[in-house]
C-alpha cells in the first residue's frame, strides 16, 4: 500500500538518486571520464540485480556489489603512478578491516548504545576516508580501502562460521548490489578523504595539485 | 602542503586511539542505585546485548521520568535524545544518562491515528489505501539470528539458528493464513557482533526487490519477563516493542509508520504494543520508509508466548494494510459518533506529511552541501556569481530579443522548409542510392577475403602433406632411440623409489614406536591423576559428612 504510494516512492527515489550522483562524482574523481563513470554506475546498478556467482563453500559474489567494485579497485591499483601509491590501497584496506573488525567486537552490538557513535554501516567508510587521508591524502586508497575492508570482513565472518563448524551458512559478498556496504564504504570513504583534504588545503591557502592521487 | 611522515603516523595512531576509546567516553558514569529497581546497577560488559551473567543478575537499562517512575526497562543501552512512546501514548525524551539509568522528561501526549476511517463496516479506508492497490506481500528477516528465549530454549543465545526464528515462522504462518504472501528469509548473519546489521543489509535489499508492503526485522529484548507479559482475552502472550532508528535520513516516515501501527493495534488489541522506542542507529531502515525493527518479548519470556504475541501483531499488520476483511472473527466495539471525526489537532495525512518533510529536508541538505562544496572548491566562484547576477538583466533582454526574433521568423522558416522539402527529399533519396551502391563492393571484398583464406589454407595443407613422410620418419627414429634408453631409465627410477619407500617406512615405524611410548606414559600420568582426584574426593566427602554430622 504505502510502499507504492507516490510519497514513499519519491523518498526512496530521492535518496537513491542522491547516492548515485555521489557515486558518479567519486568515480569521476578517480581519474575516469564522465561517460565511463556513468556507464560504470549503470553497470553496477544493473549487475546488482543479477544472480550471485557461487564461489564454493557457501561463498557467493554479487557482481554489482563486489565483482565490479573489485575490478575497479584492481584497475585503480594498476593505474597508480608510483609503487608507493600501488601499495597504499591494499594497505588501507587491511588497516580499515583490522580497525573495524576490532571495533565490531569491542563496541555494543546495536548502534546508538553510546550516544551518537557511527552506525556500523558508515564506520568502514569513515575509517577508510580517515586512514587513506593520513596514509597519503589518497582518494584512490580510500575507495580501495572501503571496498577491500568489507571484502576482508565478510571473508573473516565466513571463515569464522566455518571454523565454528557451520559450513552451510551462505555468505554473499556485496549481496546488496549497488547499495551494499562495500560500495557505500568505498564511495563515502573517497568523498571524505577528498572533503577533508580540500578543507585542509583551503585552510592552508590553496591546493597543491602535484600531490593529489 | 605535505604532512611529514612522522606527523602522519602520529595522526593515524591518535585517530585509532580515539576510535578505540570512544566506548569509554560514551558511557562514563558512576554506579547508581535507583530506588525503583532496588539493586545496584553497575555498568559492565559492553553494549545492550548483555552478557549471560548480567542477564541472570537482572541488570538492565532503565528509563525513569521526572518523578522517578520507571517508564522502560530494556536490554538496549539508552542515550541522550532517545525517545520512547509508552503504551499510553506518552512521549518521553532522555535528558541525561548515568550508568544504566536514563532520566527522561515528558514531552507530550501523542494522538495516534487509530484507523477509524477503516472500520469493519467498510465505510472507507486510509487515504493511501483508497488510491493504491496493496501488493499483499510482507517481508520478514532476522539480523540477530542467535537470540533465544531462556524458559523455552534453555539459553539466551546460540551460535546458529535461535528461537527467534521460530517466532518469525509463527508470524509468517499467521499472515499466510490470511492469504498474505510472506517473503521470509532465514539467512544467518553470524557471527553475533556489531557487523550483523551490515551483513543483513544484503538480505533486506534482496527481500525489498520483490516490493513487499512492509519489511520487519524480528528481535527479542532483554528485560524482566513481567515487563513484556500480557494477558489478552484470556491468553498469555508477550507484548511487542517497535524500534525506529534515528540516524536514518527518512526517519520521519518510519516513525509515522510505527505510530500508525501502534494506533491500529491500540484499537483492536489494546496493550499489545509495549511502546515505540526511537533510538540512535539506522538498523537498515534507510532502505525503506516501511522498514521496522520489532522486539517480540524478552529473553525471560517463553517462546510460545512470543509466538502468540506475534500472531496478534500479524492481525494488526494485515488490518492496517489490507483492511478489516483480513481481521477474521474480530469484532470492533462500535464507537460514539463524535469519535469518528478526528480531532482538529490530529494530522489527518500524517505519513504523507512526513514524506514531504523528508523529501524537502533531503533536497535542502543535498543542495546546501553541493553549493558549499562548490564554493569551497572555486575561490573565484562568488565573484563570478556576482558578475553573473549583475549581467542578468542584460542577458534576459538579449534572450527576450532573440526569442522575439525567433517567433517572428518562425512562419517564414516553416514556409522555406516546406518549399525546400521536395528538393531535400530528392537529395536524401540520391544519397541513399549512393549508400546502397556500396553493398556490391562489400560483397566483392568478402568473396575475395574468403578466397584468399581458402587458398592460403590449401597451400598450408599441401605443404604438410609433402613433409609428412619426412616427419614420420624422424618420429620413428626418436621412438627407436627412446626404446633403447627406456629400460635403463626405468631401472634407475625404480631403484630410487625403492630407496625412498624404505626410508619412509623406517621413519614411520620409528614414529609409531615413539608415540606408543608417549601414550603409555600419558596413560600412566592420567591414571595417577585420577587416583589423586579420587583420593581428594574421598577426603572431601569425609569432611562433609563430619561437618553435617550433628
Amino acid at each position: 500500500m504505502y510502499a507504492r504510494a507516490p510519497g514513499v516512492m519519491l523518498v526512496v527515489i530521492v535518496i537513491a538518486v542522491i547516492y548515485l550522483i555521489l557515486l558518479h562524482r567519486v568515480l569521476k574523481r578517480l581519474q575516469m571520464d564522465q561517460k565511463t563513470a556513468l556507464v560504470l554506475v549503470a553497470l553496477l546498478y544493473v549487475a546488482g540485480f543479477a544472480p550471485s556467482v557461487p564461489l564454493g563453500g557457501g561463498l557467493a559474489m554479487n557482481l554489482g556489489g563486489m565483482g565490479i567494485p573489485l575490478a575497479i579497485c584492481v584497475y585503480l591499483i594498476l593505474k597508480a603512478p608510483t609503487k608507493k601509491e600501488k601499495w597504499r590501497g591494499p594497505l588501507t584496506a587491511v588497516a580499515v578491516a583490522a580497525l573495524v573488525w576490532s571495533l565490531d567486537r569491542l563496541l555494543p552490538i546495536n548502534p546508538g548504545s553510546l550516544g551518537y557513535e557511527l552506525d556500523p554501516l558508515y564506520l568502514p567508510a569513515a575509517a577508510a576516508g580517515l586512514i587513506a587521508y593520513l596514509l597519503g591524502r589518497s582518494r584512490r586508497a580510500a575507495f580501495i580501502g572501503g571496498v577491500g575492508s568489507i571484502l576482508f570482513m565478510d571473508l573473516s565472518s565466513w571463515a569464522e562460521n566455518i571454523g565454528r563448524g557451520f559450513r552451510d551458512i551462505p555468505v554473499v559478498l556485496g549481496g546488496g548490489g549497488i547499495f551494499d556496504a562495500a560500495l557505500i564504504a568505498g564511495a563515502i570513504g573517497a568523498l571524505l578523504a577528498e572533503v577533508v583534504g580540500e578543507v585542509k588545503e583551503r585552510l592552508h591557502g590553496g591546493p597543491d595539485e602535484g600531490e593529489r592521487h | 602542503m605535505r604532512v611529514s611522515g612522522i606527523k602522519r603516523i602520529w595522526g593515524l595512531v591518535t585517530a585509532i586511539l580515539f576510535l578505540l576509546l570512544l566506548p569509554a567516553a560514551g558511557g562514563e558514569g558512576s554506579d547508581y542505585s535507583p530506588a525503583v529497581a532496588g539493586q545496584a546497577l553497575v555498568r559492565e560488559g559492553h553494549g545492550d546485548e548483555l552478557s549471560a551473567e548480567e542477564l541472570k543478575s537482572g541488570r538492565y537499562f532503565y528509563m525513569i521520568d521526572e518523578r522517578g517512575r520507571t517508564i522502560l526497562i530494556t536490554g538496549r543501552r539508552l542515550g541522550v535524545k532517545d525517545r520512547f512512546l509508552n503504551a499510553d501514548n506518552e512521549l518521553y525524551e532522555v535528558e541525561s544518562v548515568k550508568g544504566n539509568l536514563a532520566r527522561a522528561r515528558f514531552v507530550e501526549r501523542v494522538e495516534l491515528n487509530t484507523g477509524w476511517g477503516c472500520s469493519p463496516g467498510g465505510e472507507g479506508a486510509s487515504p493511501a489505501a483508497q488510491e493504491i492497490k496493496p501488493a499483499y506481500r510482507i517481508a520478514i528477516y532476522h539480523t540477530h539470528n542467535a537470540e533465544c528465549y531462556v524458559p523455552s530454549d534453555g539459553t539466551e543465545s546460540v551460535y546458529g539458528t535461535g528461537g527467534i526464528h521460530e517466532v518469525g515462522l509463527a508470524f509468517k504462518e499467521s499472515l499466510e493464513k490470511k492469504g498474505v504472501k510472506v517473503l521470509y528469509s532465514d539467512q544467518l548473519h553470524l557471527p553475533h557482533d556489531r557487523g550483523a546489521y551490515r551483513r543483513s543489509r544484503g538480505t533486506a535489499l534482496r527481500l525489498l526487490r520483490e516490493h513487499p508492503d512492509a519489511i520487519f526485522d524480528l528481535h527479542r529484548d532483554a528485560a524482566p519477563w513481567e515487563k513484556y507479559a500480557l494477558e489478552l482475552q484470556g491468553e498469555e502472550l508477550t507484548q511487542i516493542q517497535i524500534v525506529v532508528g534515528l540516524s536514518n535520513p527518512g526517519v520521519a516516515t518510519n516513525q509515522q509508520f510505527a505510530y500508525d501501527l501502534k494506533g491500529y493495534a491500540d484499537r483492536i488489541y489494546p496493550g499489545l504494543i509495549h511502546g515505540v522506542l526511537l533510538i540512535w542507529g539506522s538498523y537498515n531502515q534507510d532502505l525503506s520508509p516501511l522498514a521496522l525493527l520489532l522486539e517480540v518479548g524478552a529473553h525471560t519470556n517463553t517462546k510460545e508466548a512470543a509466538e502468540r504475541g506475534i500472531a496478534r501483531f500479524a492481525d494488526v499488520v494485515s488490518y492496517y494494510f489490507y483492511g478489516p476483511a483480513f481481521l477474521k472473527d474480530r469484532k470492533i466495539a462500535p464507537r460514539e459518533r463524535a469519535a469518528q471525526e478526528p480531532p482538529a489537532d490530529r494530522p489527518r495525512y500524517g505519513i504523507m506529511r512526513a514524506f514531504s518533510g523528508t523529501i524537502l529536508s533531503l533536497l535542502l541538505v543535498s543542495t546546501g552541501a553541493s553549493l558549499g562544496f562548490y564554493f569551497l572548491n572555486s575561490p573565484d566562484a562568488l565573484e563570478r556569481l556576482y558578475l553573473w547576477i549583475e549581467a542578468l538583466p542584460e542577458r534576459l533582454a538579449r534572450l527576450r530579443r532573440r526569442s522575439r526574433l525567433f517567433w517572428g521568423n518562425l512562419p517564414g522558416l516553416l514556409k522555406n522548409l516546406r518549399r525546400a522539402a521536395p528538393f531535400n527529399l530528392s537529395v536524401a533519396w540520391h544519397r541513399l542510392g549512393r549508400e546502397r551502391a556500396i553493398l556490391p563492393w562489400i560483397r566483392r571484398e568478402l568473396i575475395f577475403t574468403v578466397r584468399w583464406w581458402a587458398k592460403k589454407g590449401l597451400a598450408e595443407a599441401a605443404a604438410l602433406w609433402r613433409e609428412a613422410p619426412q616427419n614420420l620418419r624422424r618420429a620413428w627414429e626418436v621412438l627407436r632411440s627412446e626404446k633403447e634408453e627406456l629400460p635403463r631409465l626405468l631401472r634407475k627410477e625404480f631403484s630410487f623409489l625403492e630407496k625412498a619407500l624404505r626410508r619412509l617406512f623406517g621413519r614411520f615405524s620409528a614414529v609409531i614406536d615413539e608415540s606408543r611410548g608417549r601414550l603409555r606414559f600419558a596413560l600412566m600420568e592420567a591414571r595417577s591423576e585420577i587416583a589423586v582426584i579420587a583420593r581428594l574426593l574421598r577426603e572431601y566427602t569425609l569432611q562433609l559428612r563430619n561437618r553435617l554430622r550433628p
